[in-house]
């Protein structure tokens, strides 16, 4: 089982390297040139993945434009709301010596686990994937 | 527990464990209790080159992640892409440790 803080500190460095991205992303999006593309399944195959365009998704959401965030890429939504939220939870936690964010992963993982649960998440995920070849993201 | 079966255990299971771990493994079967055999043999490790095919295939989606239990680990590698595409080509190194680790704590999770 993963102990706090090896999942406090992994949370901490995947969330900061998140705000560098969609910094990154956010600057060339602004000056209209290109990025490259950091997913191997679109350089691979040609075709876009279940969370591709969720950059674009998370930086329309953190900007307050909800509804071209949810039409990019409802993954984006998701991620907006991880980084908002969980730098905050760990410091509070860190503050208070408690291990509350810790045990909510351990809940959630819990019950992602769950057949039924896995497979309305699973044709969620299966559908925005067309859903993402359709739009041709 | 006899010194045969625990042979016939690691014989058939030793490489689902790393290999430095394999030797403690055969200490503590010895001395723990016959009525342990039973669950033993009931037990199911993931396979570490199972695993790194899945890693290989499918490591974008988190797919490997899921193989092994780590649910959480998956979910946040479907949603960024594989990490940026870094994670899933890190993973391709460490999922066969990763897999193996796994394997030691459900076996502990038996003993203990």
């Amino acid at each position: 089982m993963i102990t706090k803080n090896r999942l406090y500190i992994w949370i901490l460095l995947a969330c900061s390297a998140g705000y560098a991205w969609l910094f990154w992303v956010g600057e060339h999006l602004r000056s209209g040139t290109k990025t490259f593309d950091v997913c191997l399944i679109k350089h691979a195959l040609h075709i876009p993945c279940p969370s591709c365009g969720a950059s674009r998704s998370a930086l329309s959401f953190l900007h307050g434009d909800f509804f071209n965030a949810l039409y990019l890429n409802p993954l984006g939504i998701i991620i907006g709301f991880i980084l908002i939220i969980t730098p905050f939870w760990v410091a509070m936690d860190y503050m208070f010596r408690k291990e509350t964010f810790l045990n909510f992963y351990l809940k959630s993982e819990h019950f992602i686990k769950r057949p039924s649960i896995a497979i309305i998440l699973t044709l969620l995920v299966l559908s925005n994937w067309v859903w993402n070849y359709t739009k041709g993201l | 527990m006899d010194a045969q079966k625990v042979d016939l255990f690691i014989m058939t299971n030793s490489k689902f464990f790393e290999s430095h771990q394999v030797g403690l493994i055969r200490d503590k079967l010895l001395q723990a209790d016959e009525s342990k055999w039973g669950y033993l043999q009931t037990l199911q490790f993931k396979d570490p080159t199972t695993s790194l095919i899945v890693s290989l295939l499918g490591g974008s989606l988190g797919i490997d992640r899921f193989l092994i239990g780590d649910t959480g680990m998956g979910v946040g590698k479907l949603l960024t892409c594989g990490g940026f595409g870094i994670w899933t080509i890190i993973d391709w190194f460490l999922i066969m440790g990763v897999t193996r680790e796994k394997n030691i704590v459900k076996l502990q999770q038996v003993l203990y």
